[in-house]
């Protein structure tokens, strides 16, 4: 059943494919076929596989309980918002953040969830920045 | 007694920061943005400057490359007039690619007066070759095929049907006459390499690309250059090939490196930038390093790199006008 | 006889101190980047090229370290398949299948040296291959053009059928979504850009490491999170690698395996473009084809590990060959090795092997040396890498998390790729909830570029007509095994049971 509604998602996101092809906006100049042919035969591949989904589902996963479908959400948000102050507040800090909270969510104690983080956002840190040179995110303390 | 302890302070804060503000400008934690991925040529252009600036003892310290990748480098350049405009110690690397994205609007709502130009470290100049076997001698007769047998003569090079590689072709045709360039067949190939492979499998006869690109094959043989757009012959081993310019059709191709600064850098930074550039462009170590990767000459700093972006920016503006790329 | 002073030579520039040296921390390194989801050999050997750089390495020796890594990591990939159900690296997806079974039943130590064993086996030999055709690879290149590609890309897609999924509308599906995501970004024909809405992040379109960090190790993440029951914490699993000697019979009955993957994976390696994934892939099914009579395969087949290792480790040389003889990289990690190749003054191309024969005969030279240093740091020191992975989840996998944000912030300095990579870790775990496979995703993001690209090459060489893609004897020979090795069996399968079960009535 779940399998019928991934299949209605693919079909719809499959269109809106089409239509991104269809507007993408081809220069005088170009290749024989353009820009467009290709996506049109991977949409076709799309729609056939998306309709056989849809007519015969396999049977239904094990979905986890509510709670922790909201934790794993929590958990995604929390990672962007990673990604998004990385550059603001500098590696080691965002780092110690989420990795402390990945920590805790996989079952640490707070207080060890807080060691781990640090240890892990320094450890990563000394060895990517100071010693292979990596160029990580800088943040107002230069760490 | 306040008033005269604030007096002091006061005049002494001045004098500070006069002192402070007539100190030239100090090359501390300079940066240098790649606008692409480890690996490319525009984070060759930051780690090789880089390294010569430091062992020359022109910037105290290292210079720190960034990586940042995207829009074909309109990423880094909106960054830099975004959020970075007036910082002192960073240079971006750049390219004759940046300028043909920034002719053709690639960089949705960016031009190059956002930023200034501070200097060349060479360039990398554009040849025209068939296989070693072919027939084909001179760029007229190379031209000339086009011209009449433009569905049999195919030409194959690195770039995106567009790009710098395509457009040097569609010049020099542009230049011998031939009115309808849309008609030549272009294929665009994941890179040079991959291009002079295709030439010398046949499935394309012509090849569009840079000297760097084809060093290891022209001295094996394997392919014939047929002209080199150069304004002058180059040096060293290239010197027996005839530029496009001898040939009679005036077209110089030539992939510059160089680098941009923000636009609201001071201009004790800018001149002391564009001054380390030249500096370092005139040692010896660094005519080794450009002999090593395949650059040519081109010394351009400062003012009279500024126009020679904003001129190649209006060349290719107009070519690509006339071929319809843009509107 | 040339070959042979030419590799003496060789020898002696991969064995001074100094080479040596680093040919033995580029296979550590190599082994740990490989071990660590998320870090792969491409990411490795791109953070180690600023290191070379700053530590002022000849061209020999920073090739040397570079290839060490490159080859140590193929080794590396395997070890948290095995243990983890996380591929190492992406060419070890493959190694999952089986070897994954294989440590459920206790059997990880001998899964762990018959990889061990298979990859030296593969690499060996590709090595030797390396060797052999290297010089004489600017004909067989020539033989391959936009068509011939093409056919080549659609077959790799034609193989994917059998292995991924039980469902084969679920592979078709994952295949299309991985090459439509691979269509996202500035046309690499003609410059327009494409499925990009104005998004200046996405006019590069999205790179196949973020898909493949974000599918294999962040959806990892979540799936933990998803199974960790906080009540039951004491009785955290340790892995148990168990017996690292195998028999003798087993050892056997894995040679025709490593043979047949190391023959495949060498091929595929060959082929610009294909890469080490392929490799590993194509000698999995292929070995799964031939070898699967009791249906043992999936369940913790020892040739179902031996194959896809010796196959990747074999394709893990093939790809060398273009790289230094065509100058055309066959992987994402001889693209990077290129790269590093021409800033270090040293020009791939058919010249190479004269005018720099330092270079490439002493990283020809350091691979057979770093092979015998692995398979020493792969069998009896195997326990202390594993170790790495030994660590509880709580502490595991926070690290795994952070360090596939550095491997790809540190390549693209991106944020907006990390967010990326965060949906397709959740896109991920949904994916693997509704048993759709992953592999077809990520083999569709890698060649999707390639296969269009190649497409519209050749249409553009011919004018449009379709029927040129069957022109050439090369694209119908490829053609051929395609529909008559992997499209008609599908078919014919069905039938064959349809036929069995009329029978049984």
């Amino acid at each position: 059943m779940n399998d019928r509604v991934f299949g209605v998602f693919t079909l719809l996101l499959t269109f809106f494919y089409i239509f991104s092809a269809y507007i993408v906006e081809e220069s005088f100049i170009s290749d024989h076929i353009g820009p467009k042919t290709y996506p049109y035969i991977v949409s076709f591949f799309l729609i056939a596989s998306s309709l056989f989904l849809i007519f015969k589902p396999d049977i239904k996963p094990k979905w986890p309980e509510f709670r922790k479908i909201i934790e794993i959400l929590m958990t995604a948000v929390i990672l962007i918002m990673y990604a998004i102050f990385l550059p603001v507040i500098g590696f080691v800090f965002s780092t110690f953040f989420a990795s402390s909270f990945i920590s805790w969510r996989l079952g640490a104690k707070l207080s060890s969830a807080y060691t781990a983080g640090l240890i892990i956002s320094v450890t990563i840190f000394i060895l990517f920045r100071k010693i292979l040179g990596l160029s990580l995110a800088t943040g107002p303390f230069g760490f | 007694m306040f008033k005269f302890i604030s007096k002091i302070t006061l005049v002494l804060s001045l004098f500070l920061f006069s002192t402070v503000t007539s100190f030239s400008f100090e090359p501390n934690n300079t940066k240098c943005i790649a606008p692409a991925n480890a690996g490319g040529g525009w984070d060759f252009t930051c780690r090789a400057v880089g390294k010569a600036l430091q062992d020359l003892s022109i910037i105290n310290g290292s210079l720190e490359v960034t990586n940042m990748a995207g829009g074909g480098g309109g990423k880094a350049f909106a960054e830099v007039v975004n959020k970075r405009g007036s910082d002192d110690s960073l240079i971006v690397a750049a390219s004759a690619a940046t300028a043909t994205r920034l002719a053709q609007g690639a960089y949705p709502g960016n031009s190059m007066d956002q930023v200034k130009w501070v200097g060349t470290i060479g360039a990398d100049y554009g040849v025209i070759a068939v296989a070693g076997d072919s027939d084909v001698v001179t760029l007229g007769e190379l031209l000339e095929n086009l011209k009449t047998k433009p569905k049999k003569w195919v030409i194959g090079g690195g770039s995106a049907v567009g790009g710098w590689d395509h457009l040097k072709v569609l010049m020099a045709a542009k230049e011998y006459g031939i009115s309808n360039v849309r008609k030549i067949k272009y294929v665009s190939f994941d890179g040079g390499g991959d291009a002079v492979t295709q030439l010398l499998a046949g499935n394309v006869q012509i090849f569009t690309g840079d000297v760097s690109e084809i060093k290891g094959f022209v001295d094996a043989g394997d392919i014939k250059i047929i002209a080199v757009l150069s304004p002058k012959r180059l040096p060293g081993d290239f010197s027996k090939f005839y530029t496009a310019k001898e040939q009679g059709v005036n077209v110089v191709g030539a992939n510059w490196r160089g680098f941009y600064v923000p636009k609201g850098m001071s201009d004790d930074a800018y001149n002391f930038w564009a001054g380390a550039i030249k500096k370092m462009y005139d040692t010896p170590q660094w005519k080794k390093t450009m002999a090593k990767n395949g650059l040519a000459p081109l010394d351009l700093s400062g003012k009279a790199f500024e126009a020679f972006v904003a001129n190649s920016v209006a060349s290719i503006q107009t070519i690509s006008k006339q071929i319809g790329i843009i509107k | 006889m040339e070959t042979l002073n030419f590799l003496i030579d060789g020898f002696r520039v991969a064995l001074t101190l100094e080479n040596f040296t680093l040919a033995l921390i580029g296979c550590i390194l190599g082994t740990i980047f490989g071990a660590l989801p998320g870090l792969g050999p491409a990411n490795g050997v791109a953070i180690l090229i600023p290191l070379s750089f700053s530590l002022g390495l000849s061209p020999a020796s920073s090739m040397i370290l570079l290839a060490s890594v490159y080859y140590g990591a193929m080794y590396g990939g395997r070890i948290s398949s095995i243990l983890l159900n996380i591929p190492g690296d992406e060419p070890a997806m493959m190694t999952c299948l089986d070897g994954y079974p294989m440590t459920k039943q206790g059997r990880a130590g001998e899964a762990l040296t018959l990889t061990g064993l298979a990859s030296f086996f593969g690499a060996m030999f590709a090595t030797i291959g390396l060797v052999l055709l290297a010089p004489q690879l600017v004909k067989v290149a020539l033989l391959f053009g936009p068509v011939e590609y093409f056919a080549l890309f659609v077959m790799a897609f034609a193989t994917l059928g059998g292995v991924a999924s039980k469902n084969q509308a679920k592979t078709v599906l994952a295949s299309c979504l991985g090459l439509g995501i691979a269509t996202i970004g500035v046309d690499h024909q003609t410059g327009v850009p494409r499925m990009s809405y104005e998004i200046i992040e996405l006019y590069d379109g999205i790179d196949f490491l973020v898909v493949i960090v974000g599918l294999f190790a962040v959806s990892e993440v979540f799936v933990f999170i998803e199974n960790t029951n906080l009540k039951k914490l004491n009785e955290e699993k340790k892995i148990i690698i168990g017996n690292i000697i195998p028999k003798l019979k087993i050892v056997k009955k894995i040679v025709p395996a490593m043979f047949r993957g190391t023959f495949l994976g060498f091929l595929s390696g060959i082929l610009p473009g294909a890469g080490a994934s392929l490799g590993s892939f194509v000698a999995y099914t292929f070995e799964k084809k031939i070898s699967n009579k009791n249906d043992t395969f999936g369940k913790g087949d020892e040739r179902g590990v031996a194959a896809p290792e010796a196959g990747n480790n074999a394709a893990a040389g093939g790809a060398l060959v273009p790289m230094l003889a065509l100058g055309v990289p066959g992987s994402g990690t001889t693209a990077v090795l290129l790269a590093m190749l021409m800033t270090l003054d040293v020009t791939p191309g058919p010249l190479l092997f004269k005018q720099n024969p330092d270079v490439v005969w002493g990283l020809i030279a350091a691979l057979f040396i770093g092979n015998i240093v692995l398979l020493i740091l792969n069998i009896p020191l195997v326990k202390y890498f594993s170790k790495i992975l030994l660590i509880p989840s709580k502490y595991l996998m926070p690290v795994v998390a952070m360090i596939s944000f550095v491997g790809i912030y540190g390549i693209s300095g991106s944020s907006f790729d990390l967010i990326i990579m965060v949906m397709f870790g959740l896109l991920g775990w949904l994916l693997r909830k509704l048993d759709i496979p992953l592999v077809p995703i990520i083999m569709g993001v890698i060649l999707g570029e390639h296969m269009e690209s190649n497409l519209r090459r050749a249409m553009t060489i011919h004018d449009g007509d379709w029927f040129m893609l069957i022109s050439s004897n090369v694209s119908i020979v490829i053609w051929t095994i395609t529909f008559v090795g992997f499209i008609l069996p599908f078919f014919l399968r069905k039938n064959i049971k349809l036929t069995i079960k009329k029978l049984h009535k």
